[in-house]
């Protein structure tokens, strides 16, 4: 069930009637049986996974309380020694319990994601040394997979920690892992503001209701009136590339990166939207990406959540960990002090660039496209010392507007190369499109071809740049610290206009119908 | 939250905003194909009773048929209401329409509904168009219901199809303008639902008239033809429909393919005309008439199954003449001459432009 189609209104509509009309001590119930609609209706009977990858969530995490509360209780009793002998084996029974928990979900993920990527390697490593080959599994994916096994994974994570203690409500914990709003692109949860929001669930209130609404409507209509445009015509030339010269080429790759935004972006404004309606907000995934002026930055506006379960899970661990500390101390003995900090990053981000890439995707195409801002960054750490001294020599200002502009564009260069990868169907496609861009410069490969090819007229691409253009400056003011959601609370007559202007022409310029291909949201497919 | 009346009167207004917004955009859109919906708009048109022939039919009668060249020759009123691409299977619905203001005119049936490959009878494209233009009535609903179960959200609301037509708005608007001003002024399209083609075929190969005759040769129609025309024949039996006559039109031939798909389009006329025969149903073959049109391969034609305006003018004469010999027409009051006189100099003004 997609968020822009007919039955997700209707569901959305009816749990928001049933949620505002029924007692207080039922809405957190209404929202998740509202839920569990919505995922069998997207995956029938695969419901049971999240069901029962909770549930062993939920009595582990209790286990782990259960032992801090039996240490707890213990420790005024003990010695110094015997309360640190304690804590050390409390620690490893922890730890174990711990990574049963991580180790079933994420080996769930594995069978139903990624099953088919490591027989296919099993397989080309077999044939080659000729031993036969194993049957492709191919099994149906449970929704939202990707998202809900990071979700849990970090509250397992944090009860472990000590940050949070286990939730006692298995519907609250199971209602965090299935929330349909978010169990299909994300935002990736964290379970403390979700719980907390939960407590205090009530009837929403007037402001509340008309912000979920005017969140929704801009989800939509950057989801289908400039997302969907750009697709059809970001498709037709990734899958027909060849045909294709420089001209072409670059708007091709550009209007892939307008798509990708707007559709996650999008969809991530109707899932914040519709949460909304229900007085829960969940985070914030993107803060006006294409302003970044470095790649770290980028990552760090672009699907935030991701990115900050990333930082906090593996970047975090992996730079507490024992070989972690040992390069470190290896590290000691470099005499620059930016290097000596700098270079045991290193080790971590490879870990963070890995597990993004194979998050995204099974296939060798993904870890490339990890391993590419790996490189970056890492190349942008190393060379940073010497862009200092060649910007001082030739009298750069580094903060100034015009440098600033310079290294929003570069950066957005790089990024458009790197959606480049993630589109392309191959690596080898990649290079071919890279080439005709940056080496070959070929003018040739008619343009019109490619534009009579797409069922989009001349006014739709019009469509797309006004539509960016005006998407570009609300970013832009956003950059700037407008609070639009704050100045139309105060002027509601300007937001009901607003509001009917957005529906009108979502309706009338949206895609949708047979006589455009639908596309659905991309990120859905991880 | 309480409802103000503010924001009820504010929803309210929001509401009409954004309908009339709709209503509007579905004026200038909704227009799944101008010549149709000029076809089939303009039959509504036509006096009640006024019609002596009504030719149902797909684009071969779209383009060979001429009602004003009909009127010239011969004074027997005519519209041509046929739909490009047309499948067999909504002729009845189509002849449903007919009768709606026709009951008593001769209906004539294009024969290549039925005579072509299954593939062309599943395509769901013709009935879409014939259901996005015909009035909303109980036939129409019947006809979604029936062939198009799956697209019935884009039938009942035909602007999430055509919606898209708004960036076309330069295209649109003329088309809207057109069609809304005969509505208005209630202007009876002067060719009378006819198309016309002006472009002459330009085969490379040698082309034929297909004048291939063989009278004990039959072929049985394909299964889903076959079950078309079954159906038909049902249809015209349950409403006792008499007046009816079935049209094989003038066909070239340039390659094996055409030859072929020609032959097999004879021998299944021969199979019809087997089936039809005890219905008192007559079957006006081009094919057998010694081309008595005198087509001129090099001018008349558009394609191997399609003439071109002058050929349409030919065709038209030689057929009039036929439903002359074999019909009985009622006489016409000077009125109607006067009407049709000058709805044919129209006609003329447009064919010889």
């Amino acid at each position: 069930m997609s968020y822009i189609s007919v039955g997700f209104a209707i569901l959305t509509f009816i749990c928001f009637l049933l949620f505002y009309f029924a007692p207080l001590k039922l809405k957190k119930y209404i929202l998740l049986t509202a839920s569990c609609v919505f995922y069998i209706c997207s995956s029938k009977y695969l419901i049971i996974l999240p069901v029962v990858n909770t549930l062993f969530i939920y009595f582990l995490s209790i286990k782990i309380d259960k032992v801090n509360e039996a240490f707890n209780a213990k420790k005024k009793e003990l010695s110094k020694e015997e309360r640190k002998e304690a804590k050390k084996q409390n620690s490893k029974v922890k730890k174990r319990i711990c990574t049963v928990e991580i180790v079933l979900s994420f080996l769930l993920l594995a069978v139903f994601k990624y099953m088919g990527f490591f027989t296919g390697i099993i397989n080309d490593i077999s044939e080659s040394l000729s031993l036969g080959s194993i049957p492709l599994l191919s099994l149906m994916v449970p929704l939202g997979i990707s998202y809900y096994t990071l979700s849990i994974a970090g509250y397992a994570i944090d009860v472990y920690r000590g940050t949070l203690k286990a939730e006692k409500n298995y519907c609250k914990l199971l209602l965090f892992t299935v929330y349909f709003p978010h169990i299909v692109e994300g935002p990736i949860g964290n379970y403390k503001s979700f719980s907390s929001q939960l407590d205090k669930i009530n009837k929403p209130d007037f402001e509340t209701f008309m912000t979920g609404i005017q969140i929704i409507l801009f989800g939509l209509m950057k989801k289908m009136i400039i997302a969907d445009r750009a697709g059809i015509a970001a498709n037709q030339f990734f899958d027909n590339y060849e045909q294709y010269g420089f001209t072409t080429s670059l708007a091709g790759m550009i209007l892939y990166a307008v798509n990708i935004y707007f559709d996650f972006s999008g969809c991530i404004d109707i899932v914040r939207g519709v949460s909304c309606l229900f007085g829960i907000e969940l985070p914030e995934n993107f803060r006006q990406p294409f302003f970044s002026k470095s790649v770290q930055e980028f990552w760090r506006r672009w699907h935030i959540t991701l990115g900050d379960w990333i930082k906090k899970y593996i970047f975090y661990s992996v730079s507490m960990s024992k070989i972690n500390r040992k390069i470190i101390s290896l590290c000691d003995k470099i005499k620059n002090e930016y290097f000596k900090t700098t270079v045991p990053m290193f080790y971590a981000l490879a870990f963070v660039w890995l597990f993004n890439g194979i998050w995204h995707g099974t296939s060798w195409k993904y870890i490339l496209y990890g391993v590419y801002y790996y490189i970056i960054i890492c190349a942008g750490l190393i060379f940073e010392p010497l862009f200092e001294k060649i910007c001082a020599k030739l009298k750069i200002n580094r903060e100034g507007k015009a440098f600033g502009i310079f290294r929003i564009l570069r950066t957005s260069v790089l990024v458009v190369i790197g959606l480049t990868l993630f589109r392309a169907d191959s690596t080898y496609d990649f290079i071919q499109i890279i080439k005709s861009v940056f080496v070959y410069l070929d003018p040739a490969g008619n343009i019109s071809d490619y534009y009579n090819s797409i069922n989009l007229s001349l006014l739709d691409f019009v469509i797309v740049v006004l539509f960016t253009g005006l998407m570009f400056f609300i970013s832009y003011k956003k950059e700037k610290g407008t609070d639009f959601i704050g100045w139309f609370a105060e002027h509601k007559r300007a937001r009901w206009i607003l509001c009917t202007a957005e529906i009108l022409v979502i309706i009338i310029l949206g895609v949708y119908g047979s006589s455009f291909t639908r596309l659905p949201f991309v990120y859905a497919q991880f | 939250m309480p409802l103000t009346a503010k924001r009820i009167i504010c929803f309210f207004v929001s509401l009409m905003i954004i309908l009339s917004g709709v209503a509007i955009c579905s004026v200038i859109c909704n227009h799944p194909s101008e010549d149709i919906e000029n076809t089939v708009s303009s039959f509504y048109r036509e006096p009640e009773n006024s019609l002596d022939v009504v030719f149902v039919g797909s684009s071969g009668a779209s383009k060979d048929f001429l009602p004003s060249a009909v009127w010239k020759k011969t004074g027997i009123t005519s519209y041509c209401f046929a739909l490009g691409a047309c499948s067999a299977n909504i002729y009845y619905s189509v002849i449903k329409e007919v009768l709606t203001k026709q009951p008593d005119a001769l209906l004539v049936i294009d024969l290549d509904g039925f005579l072509v490959d299954d593939k062309f009878q599943n395509e769901k494209e013709p009935i879409m168009l014939w259901t996005d233009s015909m009035p909303k009535n109980r036939n129409w609903r019947e006809v979604v219901n029936r062939f198009l179960p799956d697209e019935k959200s884009e039938r009942y609301f035909e602007f999430i199809k055509y919606h898209k037509n708004i960036t076309s708005l330069y295209a649109y608007l003329p088309i809207t303008y057109r069609l809304l001003n005969k509505q208005i002024n209630n202007i009876r399209d002067p060719l009378g639902g006819a198309t016309l083609n002006r472009t002459a075929q330009s085969f490379a190969d040698e082309v034929k008239f297909f004048d291939y005759k063989a009278e004990n040769e039959s072929q049985s129609l394909t299964p889903d033809s076959n079950a078309v025309f079954e159906d038909f024949l049902v249809f015209c039996e349950e409403n006792n429909l008499k007046n009816i006559v079935f049209v094989n039109l003038p066909k070239i031939t340039h390659d094996e393919f055409s030859y072929n798909r020609a032959v097999d389009y004879y021998q299944r006329t021969n199979y019809i005309k087997s089936k039809v025969e005890k219905y008192g149903y007559k079957i006006y073959n081009y094919s057998e008439t010694g081309n008595e049109a005198n087509l001129d391969i090099e001018t008349d034609f558009a394609d191997t199954l399609h003439l071109t305006t002058p050929g349409a003018v030919k065709f038209s004469e030689a057929f009039a003449d036929y439903l002359e010999r074999n019909y009985s027409f009622e006489k016409k009051s000077p009125e109607i001459i006067r009407d049709w006189n000058e709805r044919s100099s129209l006609a003329d003004e447009i064919i010889y432009e």
